[in-house]
């Protein structure tokens, strides 16, 4: 048993040494030019471990879902520079390193759910099938737990099912860094709770570095090991603050005082400054 | 839309009549059974068969009453004994027509298509031609018929080129619409794995846009009809338009008639082929008749 853990404990040391993690600085987004410039996000500074579960935690039009696109390489940075495991981004996502999941889950409805989850890495490898393609989007499917219903179309999917091959589509991928722009904050509460403890479950299972955007402080500190909180005016980390709760997490963790003292001081950090 | 039998095609095919074929319709996804299919497509025929017997019969009688010399007005018994008399001559002209409109559909497919796909592709494409192309549907194009026989002659060539020229814009029109319609959420999952865009055209916005592209090919494919008609009035040696315009010089109404009613048959059938192949494709993409385009 212990040896065992020991193995793993070298075997994931190794990982670290092979993944540094992301960094960013001096991160800056400007849309448009001259007087009608909108400054969205300014000279940000940020460091994301491997394997660690962080969360982007601010108002809407704080520019956390900006900034997500940034460090996933999608959208550019207009000053500064971010480098995931020393290379730059933009190369970091020709080596397939990200991958997304984005608001909607924004599945192609002629797609079964299995072919949904295959989608990515087919277009990402440029084959049509392959026994790696099958096998990681079978297991893929498996980690959602939504084997038994591979052969759905998109349609005869819930809105949690569908955002369920949607984690899926991008965990077929075995990308190194998941992006997760506010992935469940169309559901409603119930199955947001539900697909919460799921995506805690993936996390504990495949370790992958995750970033999350959100705005809700309870699924923040119940998910992450890191929260970025963000202001607005323009878009910049105002604090970072580790959550020390124990893992693996259930839900009773959201009725523990530590939970409760992390949301209370996040709900501080976050109220709306009025000025009277 | 509904996934088959004639229901289907007929709420679509109202919505067509109506001029908005891209209009969409909720539909009732759940399978029912095949006796209240039946039913429920008697249902909804039945007013307008009706209307259509009384029609035909107030026609009949009242042309008969009237006494309405037959070079003005043909009663339906007529007619249909006309159809019978000059069958040959009527099977060879719509033959001739049929094959003016399915030359003249095909290229309208092909170059409809290309121009949808060059516009959604090349950003420069779109700038240099889009507004031409808008520009050029202005022209009232049934008035190019007599230039075209001019240039081309009375044979096939003039009649293909005109029924292109008519019906090629709704199908780029509404492909072009069709691959732009495509998910932001699905062009940010593309470019987080680097994709090209040659890969979003054909794996994404291409099957996105059949169910616009079927709508556009439903237009031209009555368009493609009213094509080869116009260009045959304008000079030509045979075909059903060509009837048409022979037996109206000629006060044979009975034989106008006739040729009208294969005109819109013919139509009318080559509308109903369309929506074959759309059920068919429909097997592979079933987004198609799930969402109908809108």
């Amino acid at each position: 048993m212990l040896i065992t853990a020991g193995e793993a404990q070298i075997s994931r040391e190794v990982r670290f040494m092979e993944f540094e993690g992301i960094k960013a600085k001096g991160v800056g987004k400007r849309y448009g030019s001259g007087a009608s410039a909108v400054t969205v996000l300014e000279g940000l500074d940020l460091e994301i471990q491997p394997h660690s579960f962080v969360s982007l935690l601010g108002p809407s039009g704080c520019g956390k879902s900006t900034l997500l696109k940034i460090l996933g390489g999608i959208e550019s940075a207009s000053t500064g520079d971010v480098t995931v495991n020393g290379v730059p981004v933009g190369e970091a996502v020709r080596r397939r390193q990200f991958g997304l999941v984005p608001q909607k889950a924004a599945l192609l409805p002629w797609k079964t759910a299995m072919e949904n989850a295959r989608m990515l890495r087919q277009i990402a490898t440029r084959r049509k099938r392959g026994a790696d393609i099958e096998e990681a989007a079978a297991k893929a499917l498996e980690m959602v737990g939504l084997t038994e219903a591979a052969h759905k179309l998109p349609h005869e999917l819930s809105g949690g099912m569908a955002q369920r091959v949607s984690i899926a589509r991008a965990l077929a991928l075995d990308p190194q860094i998941l992006l997760m722009d506010e992935p469940f904050g169309a559901l409603d509460a119930i199955t947001r709770d539900e697909m919460n403890l799921r995506l805690a479950d993936v996390w504990a299972e495949t370790r992958k570095t995750v970033i999350f955007v959100t705005h809700s402080i309870p699924e923040a500190v119940f998910l992450s090991d890191v929260i970025h909180v963000m202001g607005t005016k323009p878009g910049r980390i105002v604090e970072t603050l580790e959550i020390d709760l124990p893992r693996p997490r259930t839900l009773e963790v959201f009725d523990t005082p530590t939970f409760q003292e992390y949301a209370t001081h996040l709900r501080h950090q976050l109220e709306p400054k009025v000025v009277a | 839309m509904m996934l088959d039998n004639s229901t289907g095609t007929i709420a679509r095919d109202s919505s067509a009549k109506q001029g908005r074929p891209s209009a969409a319709t909720p539909a009732p996804a759940a399978p029912r059974e095949s006796g209240q299919k039946i039913k429920s497509w008697l249902i909804r025929v039945w007013p307008s068969a009706v209307v259509f017997v009384a029609v035909v019969l107030i026609w009949e009688i009242g042309v008969g009453l009237l006494n309405l010399s037959s070079f003005v007005i043909a009663k339906p018994t007529e007619f249909m004994q006309e159809m019978w008399i000059s069958r040959e001559m009527l099977m060879d002209a719509t033959w001739v027509t049929t094959e003016e409109i399915l030359q003249g559909f095909l290229f309208s497919v092909v170059v409809g298509m290309v121009l949808a796909l060059a516009l959604a592709r090349y950003h420069w494409v779109e700038r240099a031609l889009y507004p031409l192309i808008v520009l050029f549907q202005v022209v009232p194009k049934v008035a190019l018929a007599p230039i075209f026989i001019l240039w081309f002659g009375y044979g096939l060539a003039p009649k293909v080129i005109l029924i292109v020229v008519i019906a090629f814009f709704p199908i780029t029109l509404n492909m072009l619409v069709g691959l732009k319609a495509i998910d932001k959420e699905l062009l940010l999952l593309m470019r987080s794995i680097g994709a090209s865009k040659n890969q979003v055209l054909t794996q994404i916005q291409i099957p996105t846009s059949l169910p616009y592209l079927f709508a556009g090919l439903r237009i031209a494919i009555t368009l493609a009809v009213i094509g080869a008609v116009v260009a045959e009035f304008s000079g030509a040696q045979n075909g059903l338009g060509y009837l048409i315009q022979f037996a109206s010089t000629q006060l044979d109404t009975p034989l106008m008639f006739a040729a009208l009613i294969l005109v819109s048959l013919l139509g009318l059938a080559l509308y109903y082929a369309m929506s074959l192949a759309e059920y068919l494709l429909a097997r592979k993409f079933p987004h198609i008749s799930l969402q109908a385009a809108n």
